[in-house]
């Protein structure tokens, strides 16, 4: 089985502060990994790092056989664009914009002749995260779950073959954030799309066929 | 989702902010023109006085009164100008044409007349005081024997018409027509005009004239430069220098100088008020721009996120500050226009100068009021305007793109990451 991430000697320091320490790894293609951890423990950097939103201090970090390191700021943008998701716990929405152009989002520069095709397939992510009614609400018009299943379906527009999730129940209630989490491992299953979740959360854990345990910067304890 | 939809719906949705950069390019280009505008009337009411006489500049020689006022006299105090000084003024660099008259006064115990005699040459000359005839002949000065034009007013206070003889210093002349000087712009104002010779013919007999100067048939007192708006200031100040200090040199300049007192706005005040203004405004706008941005850092690291490149967002914001600015900037323009409707005109008032005035201030039974409203319609000065507004959507776009480079960073994860 090929491997959708793979994690070289990485490390991160902030300042004095070393955040990651010379970790190494691999997350296998089609499969759900977590990243567990306490507060502190330096989850959502590694997640920062795996996306390309921050750069390590040394290391490498390889996204679907694309080596991150080295890359301009542009080259990155086109590897997020093309290869990855991202569900961030706040959800991050854009408050301007409906549901449905929320989705539509990651797609907004591609040819007008794609334009129809990605509509269709943004609708067809609403509904299966049953927002299929709620198509052109704003943010500040859905709840907290509702947020996040929007975040999910933007998430997935463009058929991202990691998808990396940062807490994605850490705002949301106990029942709802069930049901977000069995739809994000419904849809990448379907989508064949490896799903990397950070999370303090052991329950979420336990359904990950990978789980990376984080402790002061380094990897304590790795379970498949 | 276009990206124009995202422009739309974010300029909706940010009503408010929207409403701070409009407003903001609005005030700069309305500060700009209306400013600009009202100087420029200003400027414009300055320049009437010398409208009516046709020339850029008026050259006297300040002379002495005579013994006796009777008859034909020069205004007091011109004096004859000298024939060289004539010359070496009308080839001096800048000076485009000139034209030669004579000004006098006809004091007779009963009346006062004023009395031009200009040529046919020049702007200042028959040409002009003709365009504006309101009825009989034109001047001609070949007619003989010779006649004369009268000023409309002169004509129907005194009763006169085409047909008529006036009579001057015992000669009578024909009137050939009336002419309505002061829509001639072309002339200086005067109650009767002769041609050219014949004025100087009645000069050169006139005893109270020739007591005081050798005056000829070929002399003249007054003289009409028309200048290169370039060397005004140049060709005013050699005139002066030439004719010493008797010398009465009236230009815009002159008129400028005089009015100082009365200006609302000089010139230069003015350029460095609307100037100062400007750069207040656009300021305001810059800052209000690049807040306007900066409040939006993490919505510029969500777009980051989901795979836009720097140069792509940088002009998603440049086409929202282009199209917000390009309508405020419009509004602008329309708030100018109803303002500038409004306000209509700039009225100065001024006392004339005895010199380019027509009448004997110093006659106790000269009622004559020489104070002149100036009135200058305020018009749209559409080259400021385009450039206002311009400079104001340059200004808009240029803060975008600086805060966008500022605010769209390689790694943008501390806007995203939870506190």
């Amino acid at each position: 089985m090929s491997n959708a991430v793979q994690v070289t000697n990485l490390s991160k320091q902030f300042n004095t502060v070393s955040v990651l320490r010379d970790l190494s790894f691999t997350i296998p293609a089609g499969k759900m990994s977590a990243i567990v951890g306490r507060s502190g423990s330096g989850k959502s950097t590694l997640l920062s790092l795996l996306s390309g939103l921050d750069s390590p201090s040394s290391g490498s970090v390889s996204i679907d056989g694309v080596e991150l390191a080295g890359l301009s700021e542009s080259e990155l943008a086109k590897v997020r664009r093309d290869r990855i998701g991202i569900v961030f716990q706040g959800f991050h929405l854009i408050p301007s914009l409906d549901a449905l152009a929320n989705v539509l989002l990651p797609v907004a520069f591609e040819e007008k002749t794609k334009q129809a095709g990605h509509i269709d397939l943004a609708k067809r992510l609403l509904e299966e995260v049953e927002l299929g009614h709620r198509l052109n609400h704003r943010p500040a018009q859905l709840s907290g779950g509702e947020q996040q299943r929007v975040a999910i379906a933007r998430s997935l527009i463009h058929r991202p073959r990691v998808l990396l999730a940062d807490e994605p129940t850490g705002n949301l209630d106990e029942s709802t954030g069930k049901t977000v989490l069995s739809l994000l491992r419904k849809i990448s299953q379907e989508y064949g799309t490896t799903l990397v979740v950070v999370t303090h959360d052991t329950e979420i854990a336990q359904q990950a066929e990978q789980r990376l345990h984080l402790s002061n910067g380094e990897i304590s304890d790795e379970t498949n | 989702m276009s990206r124009l939809h995202y422009l739309k719906q974010e300029l909706y949705y940010r009503f408010g902010r929207s409403t701070v950069t409009l407003v903001s390019v609005s005030l700069v280009v309305f500060m700009a023109v209306t400013l600009t505008a009202i100087s420029n009337a200003s400027s414009d009411a300055l320049r009437l006085p010398l409208e009516n006489v046709g020339a850029d500049i008026v050259v006297q020689l300040s002379g002495d009164i005579p013994k006796k006022l009777e008859g034909l006299v020069f205004p007091h105090p011109t004096a004859q100008l000298p024939a060289d000084a004539v010359e070496r003024i009308r080839n001096l660099p800048g000076v485009i044409r000139t034209t030669g008259a004579v000004f006098l006064w006809d004091l007779s115990p009963n009346k006062f007349q004023s009395l031009l005699g200009v040529d046919s040459k020049g702007t200042s000359g028959i040409p002009g005081l003709n365009s504006q005839l309101i009825s009989g002949k034109p001047l001609d000065p070949k007619v003989l024997p010779v006649e004369a034009l009268v000023d409309g007013d002169f004509a129907s206070k005194n009763k006169l018409k085409a047909g008529y003889q006036i009579e001057l210093q015992g000669k009578s002349y024909r009137i050939s027509g009336t002419v309505d000087t002061p829509k001639s712009g072309n002339i200086m104002r005067a109650d009767i005009y002769l041609p050219l010779a014949e004025a100087q013919l009645l000069a050169s007999n006139a005893p109270w004239i020739i007591d005081l100067y050798p005056f000829t048939k070929t002399d003249v007192n007054l003289l009409f430069l028309e200048v290169d708006q370039r060397h005004l200031g140049t060709v005013t100040s050699s005139v002066e220098k030439m004719l010493g200090e008797k010398a009465i040199v009236s230009s815009e300049i002159s008129i400028q100088e005089e009015l100082e007192d009365l200006m609302f706005l000089s010139d230069q005040m003015s350029v460095i008020f609307t100037a100062v203004v400007a750069l207040l405004a656009l300021a305001l706008l810059a800052r209000s721009t690049a807040t306007a941005i900066s409040e939006r850092s993490r919505d510029l690291a969500v777009l980051q996120a989901v795979g836009w490149t720097r140069p792509q967002i940088i002009s998603q914001l440049s086409l929202e500050t282009a199209i917000l600015s390009g309508v405020g900037g419009l509004l602008g323009l329309l708030f100018s226009w109803l303002g500038i409707a409004l306000i209509g005109d700039v009225e100065l008032a001024m006392e004339l100068s005895w010199e380019i005035s027509p009448s004997p201030h110093f006659l106790p039974e000269t009622d004559f009021d020489r104070t002149r409203m100036l009135v200058a319609p305020i018009q749209m000065p559409m080259l400021t305007s385009a450039l206002a507004w311009f400079l104001a959507v340059l200004t808009a776009v240029s803060t975008a793109v600086l805060a966008g480079f500022k605010m769209v960073r390689p790694y943008p994860w501390r806007w995203l990451a939870e506190e």
